[in-house]
């Protein structure tokens, strides 16, 4: 029986959506707030490149342009849209499984697990390129299993590919992913190779589009320089054996841990159940596409160098599809075990599935709902998912207690959540120091930072932020800067030290200004 | 020997063989933190003293006249002591082959089990084997064996509760096997005998006496009483609540998908759900079983460091070797996707690449002695192995045989003294602690008059064992009695590392 044939199958797609609506609960990220930053600064009328420099490609700064005019720094508006949009993907995928013709119980089954998966990421992971990418990347796939595709499904794919693109650059490897489907899928090479040029080309107009304010403002020289810089960080960490090893750890315990161990197993199974001799099945060839794109995500991954959590959450619409099959499998094979069998295995399927993740993550919507949201916020303890949002909450009270001017300015680097924090509207031009405080940073960058600090009355120095992964040693932003002495002068003639504020947040102000 | 050839597979030598390579590299792994306990106590015993009154730790008694035999053989050598568990894991091996052969196994699942068994057990490094969980296999496989063959004779039940003691000897909740047995007697066994049932429980309680009867006969069962006292205390930690279980999760999901392996753990899969071979159905039941209720006395003890769930591994192994070879035969390996992902998966994520480097490890320790102790000395808990080589180089070039070592969580320094050493205390918790008994405490004030030389840790603060914060330099130097004792009788040295105080008689 097909999905959405039984009242049971909306009653399975309300609690996929009760379980995503715990996210609109989650506090801002430093990614998020990253993002916010630039959304505010092309709204306030910057423009990228210029006033505003980061890693990602322009389309997410434009994309959260749009959403600062709608939002603000209202974070909360920015959970719903997120709870939309992946609503939005989970109703998707089940229109789209159930016309692949997976079973009705794996598809009832991922209509539970992703969501759930998904929320179990928490807030520092969710929200991300990787998470906005779920929904083009599902129609993608799905004009990629369909047996006659003509070129109107290349031109549309073509779009999606630019989409993904322009989220992040190496998503661009979802084409490959395609090409070796429509190879599995017996297809004809010549018209593989027509549509993957179609592909392509739309693409490229696509990311052409998308860079247009780029290109129109005069500024794609900037964006060169800095793409070119920020090589450096796709260098890091550096290939060699104890790479492969931290590769291997981590992504052991991102699927065993984060993933879960019964649903990764779930999902070898399938990849087993599959291969089995004998196997003829006619709804082979969708699993085995499955299987494909997230492999080729893997690789992704893998070229990009980093296990971090939020990057390899770009499996999941594969990932947990293939673990809800195979665990459809096993549950049809266990149905008729005994009662006390099967309450021991459920057990063992419980403590190693992320149920107990969800029981965990439960306690933001309850802390939000019982003390508050900036009281629970700032509970969550440092070190922990929270980094250090109490901090920035301290701080930023201070700055809005204490002083009229906007012109602050925040150097520090692993996040600035502090700046949705703020009454008024940040201005200045990094979201991480360690882009003009790190050894290999340009002189442009630098003197742009300046140019930052000339500006501004107050400053606000993090002396705790090590990020090897930015700095490139374990300096901080404070033992960078004074390394730096034209800046490190300017400031120690232009201004006083206020405070420190818990510890680690130096407040410096303009002597001149008082 | 000829007997067993004659029931064995005739190609299982070249398996015995591959079984020994395998396990090979645990000769080259040092001294643990565990296994210099053990030793420490084996040393005190063998060398005239009483457990309980001359050595004082949480375990029970078995593992420590175990150890003093080895001792008194071998003397405190660390190879020596390693070169016992590569025999005594080869005998389980070679026992555990004949038994599931008499069984009717699978000649191809035995041979599975023979390298999967071993693969699992060198990996886990040199903190992880050598347990008294380790030292239960043989007995636990045993058991098993005469449970499912099920003769209902004296006999059986006599060697079950031998077997069943000596397991509870080396560690009490090991006894959960017999829960297992009791489903078994009342679910599938067709001749129930209650005097017999009971006859096997009275073996084991004997067996479990006499494994406290030297303890007893020296009069030292006072002692005995007060390490238990201090055990419910340790037993406690770490308290129950969603603290603990978000860790014990943590750690689990560590310990089954990195150290037990994502390919073990899908083989275990494949056998437990879909092997359906009449042949094996009473045995896969039993294994599962005994695997389940092991791993809930684990969870019961709340202590789930590997070594702690490495008790299910004898029957864990067979299930995942059995699950080994029905894979074999139902997947179509070829030039395809899921041939890819299958083989890449028992490439990278099973103890394979774990083996590779452990084979390194044995090489370094052979060749390149340097980068074999930097491997045991980093930040890393209890990885402080150069620590304890220095301290002990320190104090030989002293030559001075009365030396005390203050510490906790593993006194490796003790065995790389060029003498015995002669006092009580493995962890310094023992007596520093709190919640440490007054018998402890005035143990501990006998060696401290007696002497010479004294090397306290600053740095060895474990809540777990302490049950207190602080390290053995604070919480000695927070009783003022002790500090006074060494203001007076001592003057500091030299402090090692900047974490080892020195302190010398002043009157010798």
């Amino acid at each position: 029986m097909m999905f959405f044939q039984d009242k049971y199958d909306y009653l399975v797609i309300v609690i996929g959506l009760m379980i995503l609506s715990i996210t609109l609960f989650f506090p801002v990220s430093s990614d998020m707030a990253t993002f916010i930053q630039g959304g505010m600064i092309l709204n306030n009328g910057g423009a990228l490149y210029v006033d505003y420099f980061d890693v990602k490609p322009p389309f997410v700064y434009y994309f959260f342009e749009f959403l600062y005019s709608m939002f603000g720094k209202n974070i909360t508006l920015y959970r719903a849209f997120d709870f939309v949009y992946q609503s939005l993907f989970l109703l998707s995928s089940i229109y789209i499984f159930n016309r692949l013709g997976f079973s009705r119980a794996a598809i009832r089954l991922f209509t539970v697990l992703m969501p759930m998966l998904y929320t179990t990421l928490s807030f520092p992971n969710t929200f991300q390129v990787e998470s906005l990418l779920f929904l083009p990347m599902v129609w993608y796939f799905y004009l990629s299993s369909k047996p006659n595709s003509g070129i109107f499904d290349s031109v549309i794919k073509g779009l999606l590919l630019g989409i993904a693109i322009n989220l992040k650059y190496t998503f661009g490897i979802l084409i490959l992913a395609d090409i070796i489907y429509l190879i599995i899928q017996k297809k004809n090479i010549r018209a593989i190779i027509t549509g993957s040029v179609i592909q392509l080309i739309i693409a490229l107009v696509v990311t052409l589009i998308l860079f247009s304010p780029v290109l129109i403002s005069g500024n794609f020289h900037s964006f060169v320089d800095f793409f070119n810089y920020m090589k450096d960080y796709s260098n890091y960490p550096a290939l060699g054996f104890s790479w492969l090893q931290s590769t291997i750890k981590s992504g052991t315990v991102f699927f065993t841990d984060n993933y879960s161990i019964v649903l990764f197993l779930a999902a070898l199974y399938t990849v087993f159940y599959i291969g089995q001799k004998d196997k003829v099945e006619k709804n082979l060839v969708p699993i085995k596409g499955l299987i494909v794109f997230a492999l080729v995500l893997f690789g992704s991954i893998i070229i990009e160098r980093k296990m971090l959590i939020y990057h390899e959450q770009r499996l999941f619409p594969f990932l947990v599809m293939l673990s809800s099959i195979g665990l459809a499998l096993l549950l049809d094979e266990i149905k008729n075990y005994k009662k006390t069998i099967i309450a021991m295995i459920l057990f063992v399927v419980m403590v190693f599935s992320p149920f107990p993740r969800l029981i965990n993550i439960l306690r933001i919507p309850i802390g939000v709902f019982t003390v508050g949201e900036k009281e629970y916020y700032s509970s969550i303890p440092e070190g922990d998912e929270g980094l250090m949002l109490k901090k920035h909450y301290a701080v930023a009270d201070y700055i809005n207690s204490r002083t009229s001017t906007d012109k602050v300015l925040l150097i520090n680097t692993g996040g600035n959540e502090m700046i949705c924090f703020f009454k008024f509207d940040y201005v200045y031009s990094f979201p991480q120091s360690a882009f003009y405080l790190n050894d290999k940073s340009p002189e442009y960058l630098r003197e742009k930072a300046l140019e930052n600090i000339k500006d501004t009355e107050i400053i606000i120095l993090q002396n705790n932020d090590h990020s090897h992964i930015m700095f490139f040693n374990y300096d901080t932003s404070l033992s960078s800067i004074k390394k730096n002495l034209v800046i490190w002068d300017y400031i120690m003639t232009n201004f006083k030290q206020d405070t420190i504020i818990e510890d680690n947040f130096i407040i410096y102000s303009r002597i001149d200004s008082n | 020997m000829l007997h067993l050839q004659d029931k064995l597979d005739k190609s299982i030598w070249k398996y015995f063989i591959a079984a020994a390579i395998i396990l090979l590299p645990t000769l080259a792994f040092p001294i643990s933190s565990d296994l210099s306990v053990f030793m420490h106590g084996g040393s005190i015993i063998a060398n005239g003293g009483g457990l309980f009154n001359d050595f004082y730790d949480i375990k029970p008694p078995l593992i420590y006249y175990l150890f003093a035999v080895i001792n008194s053989i071998f003397g405190d050598n660390v190879v020596a002591f390693r070169l016992f568990d590569f025999l005594y894991q080869m005998t389980f091996l070679v026992t555990s082959a004949y038994l599931l052969t008499k069984l009717k196994i699978s000649a191809n699942v035995i041979k599975t089990f023979l390298v999967l068994f071993p693969l699992s057990y060198t990996i886990l490094n040199y903190r992880d084997i050598f347990q008294t969980e380790s030292l239960a296999f043989i007995p636990l496989i045993l058991y098993f064996y005469y449970m499912i063959k099920n003769e209902n004779t004296y006999k059986q039940h006599i060697i079950m509760g031998l077997t069943l003691g000596v397991a509870i000897a080396f560690k009490y909740t090991l006894g959960i096997v017999f829960v297992g047995y009791l489903v078994y007697f009342f679910r599938d066994s067709t001749n129930r005998d209650y005097a017999k049932l009971s006859s096997q429980l009275l073996i084991a309680f004997f067996v479990l006496f006499l494994s406290f009867l030297p303890v007893i006969l020296s009069g030292n069962i006072a002692g005995f009483i007060d390490t238990n006292i201090y055990l419910a205390e340790y037993a406690k930690y770490p308290p129950i609540g969603v603290g603990l279980a978000k860790q014990m999760l943590e750690i689990l999901s560590y310990n089954f998908g990195t150290m037990i392996s994502v390919s073990y753990l899908f083989l275990f899969l494949l056998a437990s759900v879909f092997l359906k071979n009449e042949k094996y159905k009473v045995i896969k039941k039993y294994l599962l079983l005994f695997s389940f209720l092991l791993f809930i006395s684990v969870i019961l003890e709340r202590k789930i460091n590997m070594y702690h769930l490495i008790r299910f591994y004898p029957y864990f192994m067979i299930i995942v070797s059995m699950g080994f070879v029905y894979a074999i035969e139902k997947f179509q390996f070829g030039k395809n996707i899921s041939t890819l992902v299958i083989v890449a998966m028992f490439l990278v994520l099973s103890p394979v690449l774990r083996l590779v480097n452990t084979y390194k490890i044995a090489y370094d320790r052979v060749f390149n002695y340097d980068s074999y102790l930097s491997y045991y000395t980093n930040d890393h808990p209890f990885n402080i192995l150069g620590h304890h080589i220095v301290i002990a180089d320190y104090i030989n070039s002293k030559g001075d045989e009365k030396f005390l070592f203050m510490n906790t969580g593993g006194n490796q320094a003790v065995h790389y003294l060029d003498f015995d050493y002669k006092y009580k205390f493995p962890h310094s918790a023992f007596h520093l602690s709190p919640k440490a008994p007054l018998s402890y405490k005035l143990g501990f004030e006998e060696d401290l008059h007696d002497a010479n030389i004294i090397a306290i840790d600053s740095s060895d603060d474990i809540y777990m064992i302490f049950l207190t914060e602080g390290s053995s330099y604070d919480l000695f130097f927070g009783e003022e009695k002790y500090a006074n004792y060494i203001e007076e009788n001592f003057t500091l040295d030299t402090i090692l590392l900047d974490r080892y105080f020195i302190y010398e008689r002043i009157d010798k």
